[in-house]
């Protein structure tokens, strides 16, 4: 049996009656840090945090502010505070936060198939972790004190630092303390349906909306379809390198593998009718287009039409020989919007576009423009939308603000001496 | 105008380059051809933006969308950096670097177009796309060009000429280069809220992102802690570009971020 070293021992507690702490003693801490949240994932289970909620996260950050100025006004001069609000210390914090980034960036997170062990030490939740809460508590406190220590008395040459250091712990504080408050709710909408003011949240409960909206129409708008080859016996794409397959329009002329393609016609909605392609305005109608393919340097010709399909269609598509086939891509999306009826209280109600990037402020919601019925494509008649709610908003966004100007402010001084 | 003429432009710059770069280092020959360079390296540059801005016109859209169109803002952009910060600090050896490197990339591009047409889906069609992705490609080409200034001091101190001005001038270049990088990632937070709704969600991209900028912070307070540590810095920022190369590229390959859009058309 081995000896313990007591010497060993004596020599790492004597390492942390050293003043002042430094470099090393940041590691050690942070290591004790990270470890006792990964001790505290194992007992609990791995279950990990729940976000806190109102109004304990308001009490909470009142409470840390208070102790913050607390700490900072009476033990200013104490060597912990010091070492805290210090580079060594503000440097090995970074590089845990860091750390756990890291391992949040190669663990897929949120999994419900994780490995047990990430799934114990709290690696497959890293956001909602003892060790991540833990290491980013120590992160804000230095941060808070070292505000606070270039704040007063107020320097003009310190207002860089204060910008990009009070922006950053703003996001923070406010970003870590609010995530229990955010709802985000699912609104379900069918063109010409009912009034709606149920959402759906994300574990399924209904909730009552201040307001209601109607569906008056949902619209998307596509790009072209583009001519594709495609191998005969793969059916893979076949694109010749540093080439583009051609969006069509009518009279577009093109070589693709050595052939020359003609578009001369071109339909937006079609629909297959007795196998014939005919103009249609019917749900599940495509574009499509007439080609002439001549293979070069003979008198090989092809022609007819061919479409892109959609749920309910098939695809009309030319086989030009044992090698090639030519076919119309599905058109891409451009833009998707919904035309709204919003109604508040018992008013008349206002007609309103929603579209993606153009979120609808109402009632202290946030509206977005989430999906709709990808199977159907353009004839979809369901609209899905995004009630966004997040009470802490405003204090992340003066971080973010904040620490806008201070990106400014150091882009355009850079580093001194 | 379109990729059929790049490798016309992509020769003619990168021509003008070189000769500019020759030019300037024979300055001594003849005071002359410190201006002549000059103009030629600004012709250069000169050209690639018009290839740049009939791009866009013609796609009808911001050329950002596959990683061939991010490369040659990389091209572009190395070079104006190279030819400000060699007027900034007159060393001559970092122009020529940004434009050895700048001819790299769009070799590559020449070798490799990737320069398939790509239609802008609904999320990418907002007014934050612009300055979102040129804060981006401005900051990275600072930060290679920090992490090459890294290369030349590591250089240096392995054959015991050491010299600390190599690492003013790096400091400089990762000051504004950071900066940049905390207003493409503000910038993209932004956008992401008026487009999914939060701001921040954790996706795997934005994660590098922000391993990126917190391997960045370290090494500048690790600058203001131990300012003398030369070699030990030099070596941190050489790995700094490195997660900042797997930010950019690597998250192609990461399986979990197939989803991402921030996953460039190949």
């Amino acid at each position: 049996m081995q000896i313990p070293n007591f010497s060993e021992l004596r020599g790492t507690l004597s390492l942390f009656r050293e003043r002042p702490w430094k470099f090393k003693h940041g590691f050690i801490a942070g290591f004790l840090l990270f470890l006792s949240g990964v001790l505290l994932e194992i007992i609990t289970g791995g279950k990990g945090l729940k976000p806190i909620t109102m109004p304990v996260n308001i009490y909470l950050a009142v409470v840390f502010v208070f102790l913050l100025f607390y700490l900072y006004f009476s033990f200013r001069t104490h060597w912990l505070v010091k070492w805290l609000s210090g580079t060594p210390a503000a440097l090995t914090s970074i590089i845990f936060l860091a750390m756990l980034v890291l391992l949040m960036g190669f663990i897929p997170q949120e999994q419900s198939n994780s490995p047990a062990i990430f799934r114990l030490t709290g690696l497959s939740h890293v956001k909602l972790s003892w060790p991540f809460l833990f290491i980013e508590i120590w992160v804000i406190i230095g941060l808070g004190l070292v505000i606070l220590r270039r704040s007063i008395p107020y320097k003009r040459k310190n207002l860089g630092f204060i910008l990009n250091h009070l922006g950053l712990w703003l996001i923070l504080v406010a970003a870590g303390l609010g995530a229990g408050d955010i709802s985000r709710l699912a609104i379900n909408l069918i063109e010409d349906g009912a009034e709606n003011n149920i959402a759906v949240s994300e574990k399924g409960e209904m909730v009552k909306l201040p307001f209601s909206l109607k569906l008056i129409d949902f619209k998307i708008d596509e790009y072209q379809p583009r001519l594709a080859f495609v191998d005969a016996k793969t059916g893979a794409y076949l694109l010749e390198k540093g080439k583009t397959f051609p969006m069509v329009q009518k009279g577009l002329k093109t070589t693709i593998w050595n052939w020359n393609i003609t578009v001369e016609d071109y339909s937006p909605q079609v629909m297959l009718i007795d196998s014939v392609l005919q103009n249609s305005t019917l749900p599940g109608s495509c574009p499509a287009v007439k080609i002439k393919a001549v293979k070069t340097g003979t008198k090989d010709t092809i022609s007819g039409w061919i479409s892109s399909g959609s749920f309910n269609q098939k695809i009309v598509f030319l086989r030009l020989n044992e090698e090639y086939i030519l076919m119309l891509t599905p058109p891409e999306v451009r833009k998707f919007s919904s035309k709204l009826l919003v109604k508040k209280d018992n008013s008349r109600g206002d007609t309103v576009m929603l579209e993606v990037n153009k979120p609808l402020k109402i009632s202290g919601w946030k509206i977005y423009q989430a999906g709709y019925d990808q199977s159907k494509g353009k004839w979809s008649s369901l609209s899905v939308l995004e009630a966004v709610r997040d009470p802490w908003l405003p204090v992340v966004y003066l971080g973010i603000y904040l620490l806008m100007t201070g990106a400014v402010y150091m882009f355009w001084i850079g580093r001194k001496n | 105008m379109n990729w059929a003429i790049f490798p016309l432009f992509a020769t003619l710059s990168a021509i003008l380059w070189i000769t500019g770069a020759i030019l300037i280092y024979l300055e001594n020959k003849n005071p002359r051809f410190f201006k002549y360079g000059n103009l030629v390296i600004v012709a250069g540059s000169g050209l690639m933006g018009i290839f740049l801005l009939t791009l866009w016109i013609t796609l009808g859209r911001p050329p950002f969308r596959t990683l061939g169109e991010t490369r040659l803002w990389y091209s572009f952009f190395l070079v104006v950096i190279g030819f400000f910060t060699f007027h900034r600090w007159n060393n001559k050896w970092f122009l020529a670097y940004c434009v050895g490197l700048a001819i790299l990339f769009l070799g590559i591009n020449l070798l490799h177009p990737e320069t398939y047409e790509k239609e802008l889906i609904p999320a990418l069609q907002s007014p934050w796309f612009v300055p979102h992705v040129i804060v981006y490609i401005l900051s990275y080409a600072l930060l290679a060009a920090s992490s090459l200034v890294a290369v030349k001091g590591l250089y240096q101190v392995y054959t015991d000429r050491a010299k600390t001005d190599n690492l003013i001038l790096a400091d400089n270049l990762v000051y504004k280069g950071f900066s940049l990088l905390t207003l493409g990632l503000i910038f993209g937070a932004l956008w992401a809220k008026e487009v999914w709704g939060h701001y921040w969600t954790w996706d795997p991209k934005e994660t590098w992102a922000l391993l990126t900028w917190l391997i960045y912070l370290i090494y500048i307070h690790l600058r203001q802690n131990q300012p003398q540590r030369i070699k030990f810095h030099l070596w941190m920022l050489g790995l700094a570009f490195v997660i900042l190369l797997i930010c950019w590229f690597g998250i192609n390959y990461l399986p979990s971020a197939q989803n991402s859009v921030h996953v460039y058309a190949q």
